[in-house]
């Protein structure tokens, strides 16, 4: 993972503008910083094949193989500037990887056999067990999953700081305030990490203001550009509202 | 499948094994979102054209300053030299205008806007295109936003009845106009310094509002503005709105003018939360109606419903449901425990009188007054106590017609009128008849006294707005006023008669003249009855005081105003009693035999209304620093 971009500095390039900037360009950070994205994101595509009606095997096998054609034949060069945000272009993208699939003989070895990326299909499948069969199609579920996502990586993230800093009780104590501003009793949380009322509140702020930082950092890696934040983040909140 | 949790703070479900940590993953998101105006703000602050920039543009304007920025851009003060008047500049934020088409629909969005004319809309003057900004020359509103209006103050009922029946009227022309405004939220009602309402930035939304193209997904359109606003068809098919979103977001604003808060996922109605008429309820539930076929089909549909609440004869207070059982049984219970309390206190005080020869006799009556007035107290004060926490007594005993509470109160004052004619008519100087007469009076005089504080209560409480808003800024509404002095007089009235069975216990403990009290049976028993008297009376008094004024929020809130409210006088008048008690002291030789009870009784009095004033002086000026 690379360094966290600072969301203060406003013209510090994201990965996903990186890609977008490099247009057809392939080069070995533009490939890196891809990767590490889908890496970071294959969740919600498997949850999406899944619930397009293929079974695990299948899906595990289509996922894989979108990735390989997707690094094989520099699909994301086709990602422009106006062409939207990284999750979009990669449902986009699975959807067309998905329909030229269906023309062709299934029995077909896809990637060569080769792993692009080393995906953990059991944790997916469990997640995928868990996925409610409700109400949701298919592009709903990968939506939600991949807000879900993001909020997991943002939250390591910061679970990490803390860890780092020898504080990884007090992220544990007070991670729940983050959710429940201000209706979690502050003096019982002293008590939890020995420490005064006063210093609990000002620990929780300091928490949601790195939460703030974190989720924002983590969402600027997958848009255009620092503006375009905001937005999508709106559009994440929307997906989870349904 | 597993188990999905419903979120208590935003009411959408979601699955806690799948979510980091368990959490509602809406609300961790939503407290990573910033505030939208603090984020408009960052956003307007990296942008904001310097003045100096844009005075070559706008050669006919007199730059007064950078008023207001937001998602949309920046709005200026300027004054109109040809005009003579002042105008507001708006610039679009540049970001809004990548796209070679907006130039367009720039100039289309700007002509509908111009073509509408009404006193509740902002007037549009000029618009166009001038160094790459794309601006709008505005009529000029002198006042606030809602949202400063709701931050700043209270906003009552009858303030956003008539708010919204104005942004009715505005709505349901430019909807008639075919002009649909997408945005509305607080921060676009603007509200002049006469109070008139006037909408702002109409249809920007749309403008400014882009596609995503070949990659569109469901759900996945970009939101302007808060999303809370949002109408759901406005998140789940973008390209099919029309003005029933408006209406949506007018519900959404309502709500939050009466109650203070939005009305996320499952929400009680506003008179759940708050003291306001239950018609209103239907009008905000059906506005925010998901389906908008189900919601009003019109603007003017809702001014007619809120015109007929507002102009129906008298307020309608939310206690037409009738009480329940339990409520009526503990009603009645606290009737009793009173009657028992009475009953004892007349037993014990005739005992005094005609038995105050006989010890034994005498101790007897006593033991058995003292028994009943324990009981009777506790079981008063238990019934009141969980009466005062039962819903539906709140709201009748808020309420202004003939109710139960009054039915009880009624019976109540027979009870008391019956006795006392009773013991008018049977032998005099019997030690039953003065048991009688006395609890009969004071059954009597408590009915008088309530009837009198629930008329308070219910003129008080009919209708007001009881939003429970600690953090609010300004309570300057709550004015001073006979209830609350009432209120809180009995309730000093019970301090006062505490604090003198504090007294004489003291007296008791303390040595007079030289010689100290001997702590025989009979001197214990000669004390215990002034202290259970003072204690009998002065208890219920304060407690009484008490729920009668925790009965209305407003009573309470009254306790943290900055302004002086009825506390305020009772506080000075037991101050100035307890000083006046103090010098009568040291002027009446007469006293100094029971100096220790008198002094111990003016230094508590006083010591309690200056810990009192402070404590009220101190939380008003800290409000006031943090204002």
């Amino acid at each position: 993972m690379t360094d966290s971009t600072n969301p203060r500095a406003g013209f510090a390039p994201t990965r996903w503008s990186l890609v977008l900037a490099a247009g057809k360009h392939d080069d070995e950070r533009t490939r890196a910083a891809l990767s590490e994205l889908c890496a970071a994101y294959w969740v919600p595509l498997y949850v999406y094949v899944r619930r397009r009606g293929h079974d695990a095997h299948a899906a595990e096998d289509l996922t894989q193989g979108f990735f390989a054609r997707l690094f094989e034949r520099n699909d994301f060069a086709a990602a422009d500037r106006n062409r939207g945000r990284f999750r979009t272009f990669l449902l986009a993208a699975l959807q067309h990887y998905l329909a030229d699939e269906r023309d062709r003989e299934r029995a077909l070895k896809r990637g060569g056999g080769v792993s692009t990326l080393s995906l953990d299909f059991e944790r997916a499948d469990s997640q995928w067990n868990l996925e409610p069969a409700t109400d949701a199609t298919p592009e709903r579920a990968y939506e939600r999953r991949f807000a879900n996502e993001l909020l997991a990586r943002a939250l390591a993230r910061v679970e990490r700081d803390y860890r780092e800093r020898g504080e990884a009780k007090a992220f544990e104590v007070l991670v729940l305030t983050l959710t429940a501003p201000g209706e979690l009793p502050y003096r019982e949380l002293a008590e939890r990490l020995a420490t005064t009322a006063g210093a609990v509140k000002v620990a929780a702020h300091r928490l949601r203001e790195r939460w703030r930082e974190a989720l924002r950092d983590e969402v600027a890696a997958i848009v255009g550009s620092q503006s375009e934040v905001d937005d999508e983040l709106a559009a994440l909140f929307a997906a989870l509202a349904s | 499948m597993t188990e999905r949790r419903t979120c208590r703070r935003c009411g959408t479900s979601f699955e806690p094994t799948q979510s980091p940590h368990g959490m509602c993953p809406q609300c961790l998101l939503a407290a990573g979102m910033r505030e939208p105006e603090e984020v408009a703000a960052r956003k307007a602050v990296e942008r904001a054209p310097a003045v100096e920039e844009l005075v070559p543009l706008f050669p006919e304007l007199d730059f007064e300053g950078l008023v207001g920025q937001g998602g949309m851009g920046f709005v200026f003060r300027a004054r109109h030299r040809e005009l003579g008047r002042t105008v507001a500049l708006k610039l679009l934020a540049r970001e809004h205008a990548v796209e070679p088409s907006f130039a367009e629909r720039f100039r289309r969005e700007a002509r509908t806007l111009a073509r509408l004319s009404h006193p509740g809309i902002v007037a549009i003057f000029d618009s166009g295109e001038r160094g790459g900004w794309f601006y709008l020359l505005m009529e000029f509103v002198e006042g606030a936003n809602l949202r400063h209006l709701m931050k700043s103050a209270r906003v009552e009922p009858a303030q956003a009845l008539s708010i919204v029946g104005q942004v009715c009227a505005a709505l349901q022309y430019s909807h008639d106009q075919g002009v649909v405004h997408r945005d509305i939220k607080p921060e676009n009602v603007l509200i002049d310094v006469a109070g008139h309402v006037k909408i702002a930035d109409f249809g920007l939304a749309r403008l400014v509002d882009r596609d995503l193209g070949a990659f569109a997904l469901t759900g996945s359109h970009q939101v302007m503005g808060t999303p809370h606003y949002m109408a759901p068809e406005q998140w789940e098919k973008p390209q099919s709105v029309d003005h029933r979103a408006d209406i949506y977001a007018l519900g959404v604003v309502f709500y939050e003018l009466l109650t203070g808060e939005m009305p996320l996922g499952r929400f009680d109605a506003p008179s759940k939360r708050v003291q306001v008429d239950v018609r209103l309820d239907e009008v905000v539930l059906k506005a925010l109606e998901k389906q908008p076929e189900r919601r009003y089909q019109q603007a003017s549909e809702v001014q007619s419903d809120l015109d007929s609440i507002a102009s129906s004869a008298g307020p309608v207070p939310n206690d037409e449901e009738p009480p329940t059982v339990a409520s009526i049984t503990w009603a009645v219970m606290e009737g009793f425990g009173l009657l028992m309390a009475f009953t004892a206190i007349a037993l014990a005080k005739v005992a005094d009188l005609h038995f105050h020869d006989q010890t034994p006799t005498r101790n007897a009556y006593w033991g058995a007054a003292l028994g009943l007035g324990i009981g009777g107290a506790l079981l008063a004060f238990t019934s009141h106590h969980t009466l005062g926490r039962r819903a539906d007594f709140r709201r009748a005993s808020r309420g202004r017609g003939f109710m139960w509470t009054d039915g009880a109160l009624a019976l109540f004052g027979a009870v008391g009128a019956i006795g006392l004619i009773c013991a008018l008519l049977s032998k005099p100087n019997h030690p039953a008849t003065e048991t009688v007469w006395l609890a009969s009076a004071l059954t009597l005089v408590y009915a008088v006294a309530a009837w009198i504080l629930r008329q308070f209560t219910s003129r008080r409480g009919a209708r007001v707005d009881v939003r429970p808003r600690a953090s609010s800024a300004s309570d300057s509404h709550v004015h001073s006023n006979g209830a609350l002095f009432l209120f809180g007089f009995v309730h000093f009235i019970g301090v006062h008669f505490v604090i003198s069975a504090a007294g004489v216990v003291v007296s008791a403990l303390v040595p007079s003249n030289g010689a100290r009290l001997r702590l025989t049976p009979d001197n214990v028993s000669a004390l215990l009855w002034p202290i259970g008297l003072e204690l009998l009376m002065g208890l219920p008094c304060m407690v009484a005081a008490w729920h009668v004024l925790r009965l209305s929020s407003r009573t309470a809130s009254a306790w943290t105003s900055p302004t002086p409210t009825g506390f305020d006088g009772a506080l000075g008048v037991f101050a100035l009693a307890s000083a006046g008690f103090a010098i009568a002291l040291v002027q009446l030789p007469a006293w100094s035999d029971q100096w220790w009870i008198y002094a111990t009784h003016c230094a508590l009095g006083l010591a309690l209304s200056l810990w009192f004033a402070r404590r009220r002086w101190t939380s008003r000026t800290q409000r006031a620093v943090a204002a």
